[in-house]
């Protein structure tokens, strides 16, 4: 037994001193340093701390560049497209957070900085198209029903540089040829055609075939824009476009989205589809281009004038009142001495986002050889209500918004025709919308306007 | 099916809704009606900064805050959705929104200052 102890005795006795010389050494700087220890020292918890927040930056590296592959590849994902809902203005932080969906992990500060980058340097020019679409079935009264509409309205978009915009748009209906003839004919009208300049902040240029800005029908609520499928029936008595020149802008007033904005044009004029000033003759949509003969068609020498001023007054998001007055004057015969004027006072309301009104009043003075002075004339007032507001939670319901509308017109020549119409708009997407009418039409007079109509319309804006 | 009873009559029966009378006056009725509309209007917007200073002894940083040039996104709420529903930024690219932006301006007479703001905004949250 002596003998297996003793070895064991010896080598404890070699490895203590080592043990102990380790020891020391290890022990020595903590020993030494009974004061504190030096400022660049790192625990392990520090460490830990460090290493985990390293692992974070490098799998949220890691997937920034997975997205910049991801679309220089061209396969990013997209941008969901459902509308956020308008009830009210986003924060400041809502902005933020909208612009960076596919970066989930950013923060925003990060997210407004790397958003901006990924975008890439924007060209100084761009070729765009927006525009609607329309399909529309009716029931007129003493009428077969029929699709009695397909329209294709594209606006073309030329942006150049800092300044110019070129802006055409288009609308393709089929038109057919009974009882003339067989088949039908594709029509293409010019709905408008401008060259546009920014001159400065509060003034830019506007020269081609022009929406005339006579009230706010024709350059902002026709077409996809219109809840109706159809317009309003005084806007008979105004031209909605005209080729000439035009300057317009705004002036902001204050910090809280007010403004007050104008338009002045001057252009061709209305004109007389032959030439007297018969006042059946009046032609609001004339008196341009070119006639077959390649003459001018300025029909009488003189020139249309007119502009729009107004008012918009906002007190917070979706709550505002808009008010303008426009008017315009012009010869409308060949000897230039008749005259046309039209004077329109339009207004709109919007109570939250759920709830609008708006309408037009126009009157026009049309000098004639054969009735003396006739004014053709009427206003038009529309209501929305969302059905959202109700807070019903019912997912149809809360799509859909309940329309009515009053329109009158006069021609001047003896005809009146009174109309209300009735429906609901239902709001598929932020774009594409069905909507459905019925109109109570009532005629006074020889020149009687289409009968009672039940109308309904998809309606797609891109 | 008619709706006369909808119908204002008025003491002229064919040429307009006003009698001959009164169609002279027309001009002036309107430029009064436009502006007793606008006094309105004002009066309305006049009214909220006065609410908001009521509130200015309790939430002064609160008051100071709204005082401030109003976002690209409240400025998007307010001026697309008057006449369209608003469309997601992310519907077009950022070079697209630039284009449809000045459209926009032009066609809705909206003021340079507000135009730059919406633009960032839009620009921001564009598609790719």
């Amino acid at each position: 037994m002596n003998r297996t102890i003793l070895p064991i005795l010896a080598a404890i006795a070699l490895l203590v001193p080592c043990r102990l010389d380790a020891q020391d050494a290890a022990a020595s700087p903590a020993q030494d340093t009974v004061t504190p220890p030096p400022s660049d020292y790192v625990s392990r918890a520090e460490y830990d701390k460090l290493k985990a927040e390293h692992e974070t930056m490098k799998k949220e590296l890691d997937a920034l560049k997975d997205a910049v592959r991801q679309m220089a590849n061209g396969t990013a994902p997209a941008v969901p497209s459902g509308t956020p809902p308008a009830a009210e203005a986003p924060s400041a932080a809502k902005q933020v957070v909208s612009t960076t969906t596919s970066q989930p992990a950013a923060t925003s500060g990060e997210a407004e900085t790397s958003s901006t980058e990924l975008s890439g340097p924007l060209a100084t020019h761009d070729f765009s198209i927006v525009g609607d679409a329309e399909v529309q079935f009716g029931k007129i009264s003493r009428q077969h029903g029929a699709f009695m509409l397909a329209d294709f309205a594209p606006i073309f978009l030329f942006r150049g540089g800092d300044k110019i915009l070129f802006e055409a748009g288009f609308d393709f209906i089929l038109q057919n040829n009974a009882p003339g003839g067989s088949g039908y004919t594709t029509t293409v009208n010019l709905s408008f055609a401008t060259l546009d300049y920014i001159i400065n902040d509060y003034v830019t240029f506007v020269g081609g075939n022009m929406l005339l800005p006579l009230g706010t029908y024709s350059e902002r609520s026709a077409g996809w824009l219109n809840k109706f499928p159809d317009a309003p029936l005084p806007r008979a008595v105004l031209p909605g476009n005209g080729v000439g020149v035009q300057l317009r802008g705004a002036i902001p007033i204050g910090e809280r989205g007010a403004s007050v904005t104008y338009s002045a044009f001057v252009d061709n004029g209305v004109s007389s589809v032959d030439g007297t000033a018969n006042a059946d003759q009046l032609d609001l949509g004339g008196n341009v281009g070119l006639t077959s003969d390649g003459r001018f068609a300025n029909l009488h020498g003189g020139a249309g004038w007119g502009g729009r001023v107004a008012a918009f007054l906002p007190w917070k998001p979706t709550y505002d009142v808009e008010i303008g007055v426009s008017g315009m004057s012009s010869p409308w015969d060949n000897r230039a001495r008749r005259q046309y004027s039209a004077l329109i006072a339009d207004w709109a309301v919007h109570v939250g986002p759920y709830i609008e009104v708006k309408g037009e009043y126009m009157n026009t003075w049309v000098g004639t050889d054969n009735a003396g002075a006739i004014d053709p004339d009427g206003w038009w007032i529309q209501a929305g209500y969302k059905l959202g507001g109700l807070k019903l939670n019912v997912p149809y319901l809360d799509k859909l918004e309940l329309v009515g509308r009053y329109d009158t017109v006069d021609d001047g020549l003896g005809s009146r025709t009174e109309r209300g119409t009735f429906g609901a708009v239902y709001y598929v997407t932020n774009t594409l919308w069905l909507e459905g009418d019925y109109e109570f039409t009532n005629n006074h007079g020889p020149n009687r306007l289409p009968d009672d109509s039940l109308l309904f319309q998809v309606s797609y804006g891109f | 099916m008619g709706f006369s009873y909808l119908v204002m009559r008025t003491s002229k029966q064919n040429n307009s809704f006003f009698p001959r009378s009164a169609q002279l006056i027309h001009l002036p009725v309107v430029a009064a009606v436009s502006a007793v509309v606008a006094l309105i209007a004002l009066s309305v917007s006049a009214q909220t900064p006065k609410a908001t200073s009521k509130l200015k002894e309790e939430t002064t940083t609160t008051t100071a805050a709204k005082a401030e040039p109003l976002s690209g996104a409240q400025l998007w709420t307010m001026n697309c959705s008057r006449c369209h529903m608003a469309r997601n930024p992310g519907e077009f690219t950022a070079a697209q929104w630039r284009t449809i932006i000045r459209h926009m301006r032009i066609r809705a007479n909206l003021p340079a200052s507000q135009v730059k703001e919406l633009q960032k905004y839009l620009e921001a949250g564009a598609g790719k």
